[in-house]
């Protein structure tokens, strides 16, 4: 009887399911990180300088920057490369280098430039797993608090500009 | 004209099955004594079903065939330039096509049934009465929902082309194949259900349910083994599984009819475990109509769903709810006059499989709530979350090793109550030659992960065993120095076993001792994996019938010496543009070189070649069991006459 009883509970349970998730458009994927503080990670850093590059290097910063998960193998991230080169020029970037091979990467950075003010190498998408990215290009956009504001999926085109640098605007003006 | 014969043709069978179980209802409220009947032939009515059906399908093979762009469904989903071929197969790359042939395999399954000749006239009457039903409310669903011969006004002059993943021979074998798994089982539903109504003696009722159970679960298996084929060539991701939601609504009725091939065996000659059976027949059928459900509603995005309408979406919920809500009152009411008074002993054939049922029950409800899971989450909590490889991976590789446990040592088990000591004794040899055999594998592998290692050695273990059980019986035959004469049941058994360890092999060896390389390669560029050299040729621009093609030539080296030339290619297809991968794959026993290519770069192309150890196995194993279960199911014919 009471083994009934708890396939009952579970059968209605799944038909309210159904029924709710009728109603519902399975194509809409929100992020759950906005609004929430940087996630936790630590990575090699690529290039000069410093050894590894980590949250409190981003939280160190109180102003509003731009975080770009990319590699030297996925096509977009080239389309968008320019656009990143021109966000640079007034904005703080750092880059999350994923699944890379370092040779490569620095033979695409000496070839199209370097944008970035850090770049943390992430060669099993561990941390970008923590981030949420679950295709790359995307570009996250944390305010003064680093908190993360904004995400962008795919890359950011010469019409998308506006649009990030609008946010951004508004962002360098909150406390 | 021909697409409106089909719908008067759709709407004949639907009456027709209506009628069936409406004149049988409609005496036993008015006439309980069973006086006054007005007898039909149940038998010839449901051979009427089927031809009805028959012909609708028919007509709408012929729109897609003289590429007829008046209808919603061609121009959406066929084009002139198509091969015939896949003109043909169009027909269920859609919703309502598929869903047609659903119903043409069904009513197929029905006229099956009436041939089957059983002396029991009471259980195949309530049977084709319960399974006309089951017909009346798909071809009423079509009906009302999804009608395949809707005409467009004004007409379309050519059709927006059949989605090309869909344009593939391995897809056009697919559907159909998983269809008859599917819908066999709505035969196994219905023989249960008529039995729950009826007062016979169970004996009759596992005899005649077997061969279908069989039958069902042998396609399911071959469809499904397609389906995993067509995902690892077509879709260029490497793998074989990837823990889709439609995925594992195939999986789930499959693991509940394995469970209940097994609690088959037991209820047959035990007379034990029939309750279980009877449940099984009920739920495996309802959890093909979930799968269903999941696919065609829109209430989760996946390869499989086409365009979606909430409409459909709430019939086939009303549908799922009412079958298995039927059956469920059905199972309750009448289980306890079945449930077993003896009790089964852990240590015996019955106890081990018994045990691995309940592994098997325990995989299923994991990936049920891993399936369902995000869409609850979702609903109530506003929560977008997905469940993919990660957890499956997690909860079912521990829940499979005591299953391989089981499945070794059952089968050596005796009916009834066996003893350890004695099954030690009786497996003395295969104990010996499994730790030479472990030793080897540890040899071979002992760098690698340590899952790996566990997967592999409980996979050779069980394929020596299967083995084990038919040397035995050779021996046993070349003692008597009478005929030869090897019990099928026991082929079968090994043979379907052994498919599952080498499977399990192909699994491991796929997922878990793979090898991945993503580059950028330029012309001339060699990658060395695995002891092969991959060296880039270049891409050359191909045209083909209606698609455009970037074909890349690899040349595949192994110590130097050139094995073979593979071609991945990628294709923009003329209508609609849609872009697919062709990986090229060069198969060994040993592993798969698997090559596919991305997008150029500046002369740089993005390549990805994998080594995928032992892939190969995977299908060889499916196909052991696709064999198993035909020889079983011969057999279960051949005991009914």
């Amino acid at each position: 009887m009471r083994l009934y009883l708890v396939g009952l509970i579970f059968c209605v349970i799944t038909i309210l399911t159904f029924i709710i998730g009728l109603q519902k458009d399975p194509k809409k994927i929100p992020s759950n990180l906005i609004n929430t503080s940087v996630p936790d990670f630590k990575l090699d850093h690529i290039g000069n300088g410093i050894e590894n590059f980590n949250r409190t290097d981003l939280l160190e910063i109180d102003d509003v920057k731009i975080v770009n998960v990319f590699a030297s193998w996925c096509p977009p991230c080239k389309i968008e490369h320019s656009q990143i080169s021109k966000l640079s020029e007034k904005h703080f970037i750092f880059g999350i280098n994923q699944k890379d091979k370092k040779n490569d990467l620095l033979n695409w950075l000496n070839k199209l430039g370097n944008p970035y003010q850090a770049i943390g190498s992430d060669t099993k998408g561990r941390a970008s797993i923590n981030w949420g990215v679950y295709g790359i290009p995307e570009t996250f956009i944390l305010d003064k608090h680093s908190k993360i504001r904004y995400k962008h999926v795919g890359p950011i085109m010469q019409r998308d500009l506006e649009e990030i640098k609008s946010i951004i605007r508004v962002l360098e003006n909150e406390d | 004209m021909i697409a409106e014969y089909g719908l008067i043709f759709l709407i004949l069978s639907m009456l027709l099955s209506a009628f069936q179980f409406l004149l049988p209802l409609y005496q036993s409220l008015v006439y309980p004594n069973g006086a006054k009947k007005i007898t039909i032939s149940v038998e010839r009515n449901s051979e009427l079903i089927f031809y009805t059906t028959l012909v609708s399908y028919c007509c709408l093979v012929y729109c897609f065939v003289v590429s007829d762009f008046s209808l919603q469904i061609t121009s959406q989903n066929s084009n002139s330039q198509l091969p015939l071929l896949y003109k043909i197969t169009g027909v269920w790359g859609n919703h309502e096509g598929s869903i047609l042939l659903w119903l043409l395999v069904m009513t197929f399954f029905g006229f099956l049934f009436s041939k089957h000749n059983f002396k029991n006239s009471f259980l195949k009457t309530n049977t084709l009465i319960v399974h006309a039903l089951l017909c009346f409310l798909i071809s009423s669903f079509i009906f009302f929902t999804s009608n395949p011969f809707e005409r467009i006004f004004p007409p379309s002059i050519e059709g927006k082309d059949l989605n090309p993943l869909l344009q593939d021979p391995g897809l056009a074998i697919h559907p159909p194949i998983l269809y008859i798994g599917y819908v066999g089982c709505s035969v196994v539903y219905s023989l249960a259900i008529a039995f729950l109504f009826s007062k016979d003696s169970s004996k009759e009722f596992i005899k005649i349910l077997k061969p279908w159970v069989f039958l069902s679960w042998s396609f399911l298996t071959l469809g499904i083994g397609l389906g995993s084929w067509w995902a690892y060539y077509e879709l260029g991701w490497g793998g074989f599984w990837f823990w889709d939601p439609v995925e594992n609504a195939s999986l789930l009725p499959w693991l509940t009819s394995t469970a209940l091939l097994h609690t088959i065996i037991v209820s047959e000659r035990k007379k034990k475990l029939l309750s279980w059976s009877i449940s099984l027949s009920i739920i495996t059928f309802c959890l093909s109509l979930l799968g269903t459900f999941l696919v065609r509603s829109g209430v989760l995005t996946s390869v499989h769903a086409f365009a979606n309408d909430p409409s459909r979406g709430v019939y086939i919920l009303c549908l799922l709810v009412f079958i298995s809500g039927a059956g469920g009152i059905l199972l309750y009411k009448n289980l306890h006059k079945y449930s077993d008074q003896n009790n089964v002993h852990l240590l015996s054939r019955e106890g081990a499989i018994s045990l691995n049922n309940i592994f098997m029950l325990t995989i299923t409800g994991t990936v049920l709530l891993g399936t369902i899971y995000p869409l609850f989450t979702d609903a109530f909590f506003e929560k977008k979350i997905s469940v993919g490889a990660p957890f499956f991976n997690a909860t079912i590789s521990p829940l499979v090793i005591p299953m391989v446990l089981g499945m070794i040592l059952g089968p050596l088990m005796k009916w009834g109550r066996d003893d350890l000591k004695q099954i030690f004794f009786r497996l003395r040899p295969v104990i010996f030659i499994n730790f030479l055999l472990m030793l080897l594998v540890w040899y071979f592998t002992y760098r690698g992960p340590v899952v790996a290692v566990i997967f592999i050695a409980l996979a050779i273990w069980l394929a020596t065993s299967s083995l084990f059980e038919i040397y035995q019986l050779v021996l046993i035959n070349l003692k008597k120095k009478k005929s030869f004469n090897i019990p099928l049941k026991t082929v079968s058994q090994a043979l379907a076993h052994f498919g599952i360890a080498i499977l399990i092999i192909g699994a491991t060896g796929t997922s878990i001792l793979k090898k991945e390389n993503i580059q950028f390669q330029e012309v001339g560029e060699v990658i060395s994996t695995s002891g092969y050299e991959v060296k880039f040729m270049g891409v050359s621009k191909e045209i083909g019938t209606n698609y455009k093609s970037d074909f890349a030539k690899f040349e595949l080296y192994k110590n130097g010496v050139l094995v073979s030339v593979l071609n991945p290619e990628k294709r923009i297809y003329n209508f609609g543009k849609q872009v697919t991968t062709e990986a090229a794959i060069f198969s060994t026993l040993l592993g798969d070189i698997y090559i596919s290519i991305g997008d150029n770069n500046s002369g740089l192309w993005t390549t990805r070649i994998w080594f995928n150890p032992y892939t190969i196995w995977i299908w060889l194993g499916v196909l052991f069991m696709f064999i198993g279960g035909l020889i079983s199911l011969k057999r279960s014919f051949k005991e009914l006459k």
